[in-house]
């Protein structure tokens, strides 16, 4: 506000912004804010597509910001002398580059958004300054047009719903702005003309626009041919064989992909036809097989690859073992020094990529038996049900566990697994695994389950590179499980009958009794769980007792491991208060069968969110998230996964709404109850806060004006008047715009001793001459100013101006 | 009190000049002299003050018996110079009023013959009683300055003032002045009733031996002087916001629906050089939006060719629809 104010005496005072009587039109706002709208469609996918949420967020704020400061300071003053006006070409032509310039920058710190949406940028920004200049009509035009050609364009490109709830938003609000300037246009053939300023704005902002794509042109078409430079303008079918980093979507998404020729979405080659002709060993080869044709002998054409040191000896394990099932898993392990990594060697290969929420455990093997250093699978079938076929939107799901009577209630959700570097027939299945999914294989006996209870494809040696599973999986509830000692009750879904749920649970409880034995030297395990669940009743609240106690209380050391003579990896597990993953998943394992719950361990992948992919959408698992935990058992064939290692996110467990609702509502009144005298204490100080809040006010804006103490005069004398009309519309008793500070404020003063009066007068009289004539307002008025100013200050305090206030509501 | 007493004349004399100050003392002069000729009626003395020194012309209107002449008299009386007086009847003819060429029998040619208008305060009485083509008579000499006559151009008085009466109730032989003349004035004036006590003090003054005839030595001023007074108000400084908040209140009335005829860019004229005046008479070297607003009535009222009645309504509406330039 105090930026026009010539602080030189005798200097042309800047013509200063002044509201107009019939000035303020609705097209003009309106115009803007269409085009806000269309940038913050063009927001979404630039969010689905940004390497820095926060980054993005900023870069819009500036663009809609600094237009939308522009209008405000131009509202009132459009007069050719406004710097904003006799700038405005190199302002609009500026702001229309300024998205290229910064993805420049962005570029070299490695950030950056494609090519069209880089357009898209430049587009929008053009289209929001010439909207910030809508009091010339001219520049509404341009705006509305480029807005809808965005907003359209985006529509095509994007196909988030809430980018279809905008655009409507946007025609509705086209709709209105047309209506609007139609009925100014009528009533402007009555109103005095108002001369617009001929510039060029269209053809500036067409020239900029037309420059920046110039610019992009040299930048990235010096190195290559047209193509080049018109396939960064435009998504291709790769055809070009060149991958942007930053491309949003399409093809060349990496040297592993392999370029889609149906569907340019596709997550994987197995989706594609291509994948036919290829020489890599494929699942079609085999419904070759079963349909009659001689199989070709797959050539493998997978290379070993290195793995990382430190993880070297349990991924070779294992992955050895998914070839040879029912081996055992050794919890004694030599220690390894782990490597120093260079940046170079951290470039490990991704064995899956998971699609889906995470973080994820995706089981390979698992384990039944434990002798106190070794655990192994005792081959002993699980009974499981049928494989069956489904097909849901026309695509095959195999039925591997019926999920409809799974005991535990909770909702279903899948997960898609791409096959990177992983070598096994084992499908990495999420805990309480339900369906399975390949594109186009619709055999049942194409999977099985393994012994150890891993669907697995039984007749193949590996399932191929690149292969896209989709898997189905119970969530779970455990709420049910939290009050019922399920060892003993197992929970069964109601349309069973009483008879049924007793042969089930005599069933049950022969199958899970080789789940309960624990190795006869870990008696010391089986003492501290019983001392962790002696208070709490018995069923899934002691299993969380138990895991929380090992979660809490011992740290995870990738690095300390059980010596070699131990016998009994849990004793020194719980001596030494430290180890790695699967000394915990083992102690959890053998304490919580001390107490009688059925477990058994299981080794597989941790998808950890840190490595979620922004750009692709996708978590990729390496070698280094090879991970151990712990099932257990809550009837004959259901296992509920539980994390017992520290700094593992546990799977998460899903609530209905009435026990979200009681579990927010019981924390509500649990912090409440602890924080009841802060509350009260905080309650009472807000209460008198509000009561003496003029007063809080006042003191605040006095502080304020303290600050230009010693300035020249002038800012003094404004700010006072700023206060006395803020103090004003506390007390709401507002100055109107058309009624002058003297009467206002002298014709409410009436009631006051003469000496105030004459102190407010005097008052005016200097604040008139700091308006109206401020170049005759010397610096060395310094102290008659800062007098009278205080004067005012003292004289007018909101609580007397509402007093007036009230006054005047009795006199009317 | 005796602190605030020193800051209040600290801050008359901080802002002024020495001129400033010996000018406001004349103007002293003037204002006791003219209300003690019209006794109660400061806010109009004022106005006509507002009006001499901003060089516009006068019209009162109103009814018969009002002092309008009385004021008008002693207005000529207190700024010296010649004064002249015409009582405008459907006879008068414009001759009479400018002077005309006479044949001399000795010289043997014409020689001019000067009329009442080569004064410095002319009184028109009752003015719509002449006919149009008299009241036409005064466009170029109100305007201008001047008179021509017989193809000869004549020059006025630097300090040519025109005072006008019009009673607005006897219509019969009445010419309502043409709306081209009337914004040739500066302000329309309605005196009024005095109120009782103005009144009392005005009989108590009446009882006793009378005054005689005012003479020149009654002047306060004299020609010269009242000439410096109207350059020095016409350098009291506006601030273009100031200018600007004029030029949105004429914008204001060409937009009335009420009003057909506009605000003229002479009338804005006008009406920026009679708030300088008024500014003036607050002891002030700047106009401030106040100004503006206490001259809008008279300056507007003339003008606008509305009823007598709905004038002050409009003008009320034009000046609450125009934002007071303050902090912006």
């Amino acid at each position: 506000m105090t930026t026009g104010l010539p602080t030189k005496a005798g200097a042309s005072p800047l013509p200063r912004s002044h509201m107009k009587p019939f000035s303020e039109k609705p097209s003009e706002s309106g115009t803007l804010l269409l085009a806000t709208v269309a940038a913050i469609t063009l927001l979404i996918p630039r969010f689905e597509s940004t390497r820095s949420v926060s980054l993005l967020f900023l870069s819009a704020l500036l663009s809609v910001g600094l237009p939308w400061s522009i209008w405000w300071f131009l509202r009132g003053d459009q007069s050719p002398k406004n710097k904003l006006i006799k700038f405005a070409p190199a302002i609009i032509a500026g702001w229309v580059l300024w998205p290229t310039l910064t993805e420049l920058v962005a570029r070299a710190v490695g950030l950056g958004e494609a090519p069209e949406i880089l357009m898209l940028t430049t587009l929008q920004n053009a289209g929001l300054i010439t909207a910030a200049y809508s009091h010339w009509r001219r520049c509404q035009q341009v705006a509305c047009l480029i807005s809808s050609f965005m907003t359209l364009y985006v529509l095509i490109i994007c196909s988030q719903p809430v980018v279809f709830v905008l655009a409507g938003l946007f025609g509705v609000m086209m709709l209105w702005w047309l209506m609007a300037r139609y009925w100014e246009r009528v009533s402007n053939t009555y109103a005095s003309h108002r001369s617009d300023r001929c510039l060029p704005v269209r053809s500036s902002v067409l020239a900029s626009v037309a420059g920046g794509l110039l610019l992009l042109a040299v930048l990235f078409g010096t190195t290559g041919g047209a193509t080049y430079v018109l396939g960064g303008f435009m998504p291709t079918s790769g055809g070009n064989s060149d991958s942007n980093d930053l491309a949003r979507s399409g093809v060349g998404d990496g040297d592993a992909m392999v370029a889609a020729q149906e569907d340019a979405s596709s997550f994987g080659p197995v989706e594609s036809d291509l994948f036919l002709e290829s020489e890599m060993p494929s699942l079609y080869d085999m419904m070759n097989e079963t349909y009659g044709e001689p199989p070709k002998p797959p050539k493998k054409r997978e290379r070993a690859k290195g793995l990382p040191q430190g993880n070297m000896k349990i991924t070779h394990q294992r992955t050895a073992k998914t070839e040879r099932s029912g081996k055992e898993l050794s919890t004694i392990r030599r220690m390894v020094a782990r490597k120093h990594l260079d940046l170079k060697d951290r470039k490990a290969p991704a064995l899956l990529h998971v699609v889906g929420r995470v973080p994820l455990h995706l089981a390979i093997e698992r384990y039944d038996t434990f002798n106190g250093r070794d655990w192994e699978h005792s081959n002993e079938k699980l009974n499981h049900s049928n494989l069956s076929l489904r097909m849901r939107e026309d695509k095959p799901w195999v039925q591997v566990q019926p999920a409809a009577n799974f005991a535990i209630p909770g909702g279903l959700e899948t997960h898609g697994v791409k096959i990177i570097n992983l070598k096994t027939k084992r499908v990495p299945s999420p805990p309480q695994i339900t369906a399975v999914h390949i594109d186009k294989i619709d055999l049942v006996d194409f999977y099985g389950w393994s012994t150890d209870g891993v669907v697995e494809m039984p007749q193949r040696d590996l399932i191929p590179q690149l292969t896209v599973l989709y898997t189905q999986s119970s969530k779970v509830n455990l709420n049910c499980l939290r009050e019922l000692d399920f060892t003993k009750n197992l929970p069964v879904h109601r349309k069973f009958r009483e008879d049924q749920r007793k042969s089930r649970a005599a069933i049950a409880s022969a199958t899970v009794k080789r789940h309960l034995a624990i190795p006869p030297q870990s008696q010391k395990a089986a003492t501290l769980a019983a001392e962790w669940t002696a208070s709490v009743p018995r069923g899934w609240q002691q299993v969380e007792a138990i895991i929380s106690h090992l979660r809490s209380d011992f740290a995870h050391d990738p690095l300390a491991t059980a010596p070699e003579a131990t016998d009994d990896v849990v004793n020194h597990f719980l001596n030494a208060g430290c180890g790695p993953d699967y000394l915990f998943a083992t102690t959890a394992a053998v304490m919580l069968r001390s107490q009688g719950y059925p477990t058994r361990l299981v080794t597989g992948f941790y998808a950890d969110p840190k490595n979620y992919d922004r750009a692709g959408g996708q978590t990729i698992v390496l070698p280094e998230d090879v991970h151990v935990w712990v099932e257990v058992g809550v009837g004959g064939s259901k296992w509920v996964a539980v994390e017992p290692t520290p700094g593992y996110e546990p799977p998460p467990e899903v609530l209905t709404w009435k026990q979200q609702f009681a579990q927010l509502a019981a924390a509500l009144t649990g912090w409440l109850k602890a924080n009841v005298f802060l509350l009260m204490s905080g309650g009472f100080v807000l209460l008198g806060i509000w009561y003496t809040r003029f007063t809080w006010l006042d003191w605040g804006l006095i502080s304020l004006i303290r600050l230009w103490r010693w300035g020249h005069p002038i800012h003094r004398i404004r700010a006072t008047l700023y206060m006395l009309e803020y103090r004003s519309w506390l007390a709401g008793l507002p100055r109107p715009s058309t009624v002058t500070v003297r009467q206002w404020y002298l014709d409410r003063s009436q009631g006051l001793p003469e000496e105030s009066k004459n102190q407010l007068s005097f008052f005016i009289n200097i604040l008139e001459r700091a308006l109206y004539a401020p170049a005759t307002l010397k610096t060395a008025d310094r102290d008659q100013t800062a007098h009278a100013c205080r004067n005012a200050i003292q004289h007018l305090r909101t609580p007397q101006l509402r007093s007036w206030a009230q006054q005047g509501d009795l006199q009317r | 009190m005796t602190k605030l007493e020193t800051m209040n004349s600290k801050n008359q004399k901080a802002p002024s000049t020495e001129g400033h100050c010996q000018y406001q003392s004349t103007i002293d002069g003037l204002r006791l002299s003219l209300n003690e000729a019209l006794i109660g009626k400061s806010d109009i003395v004022e106005l006509v003050l507002a009006c001499v020194l901003s060089r516009g012309h006068i019209l009162f209107d109103d009814l018969p018996g009002l002092g309008k002449t009385t004021l008008a008299k002693a207005v000529a009386r207190v700024i010296g110079g010649r004064f002249a007086r015409v009582q405008c009847t459907p006879d008068l003819l414009p001759g009479d009023i400018t002077g005309f060429n006479i044949f001399n029998q000795k010289s043997r040619g014409f020689e001019f013959r000067e009329g009442p208008i080569f004064s410095d305060v002319l009184l028109a009485d009752e003015i719509n009683r002449a006919t149009p083509r008299t009241q036409s008579a005064l466009f170029e000499a109100m305007a201008e300055r001047q008179v021509t006559i017989d193809n000869q151009t004549y020059p006025l008085s630097d300090s040519f003032i025109v005072i006008a009466t019009q009673n607005p109730v006897e219509s019969h032989g009445a010419f309502p002045l043409p709306e081209a003349q009337l914004d040739r004035f500066s302000m329309k004036l309605r005196i009024g009733y005095p109120d009782p006590s103005s009144e009392l003090s005005m009989l108590a003054a009446n009882v006793g031996p009378q005054e005689q005839n005012p003479t020149a030595s009654d002047a306060i001023i004299d020609p010269a002087q009242l000439q410096m007074l109207q350059q020095h108000v016409a350098g009291v400084g506006v601030d273009v916001n100031v200018q600007r908040y004029l030029v949105d209140l004429a914008t204001a009335t060409r937009n009335h629906r009420d009003i057909t005829l506009g605000l003229s860019p002479r009338g804005l004229l006008t009406w920026q050089r009679a708030a300088q005046a008024w500014a003036h008479l607050q002891r002030r070297d700047f106009v401030v939006p106040d100004d503006i607003q206490h001259v809008a009535g008279p300056i507007l009222e003339v003008r606008l060719a509305v009823d007598i009645d709905s004038g002050p309504k409009i003008v009320k509406e034009i000046l609450d629809s125009v934002p007071v330039p303050v902090l912006n």
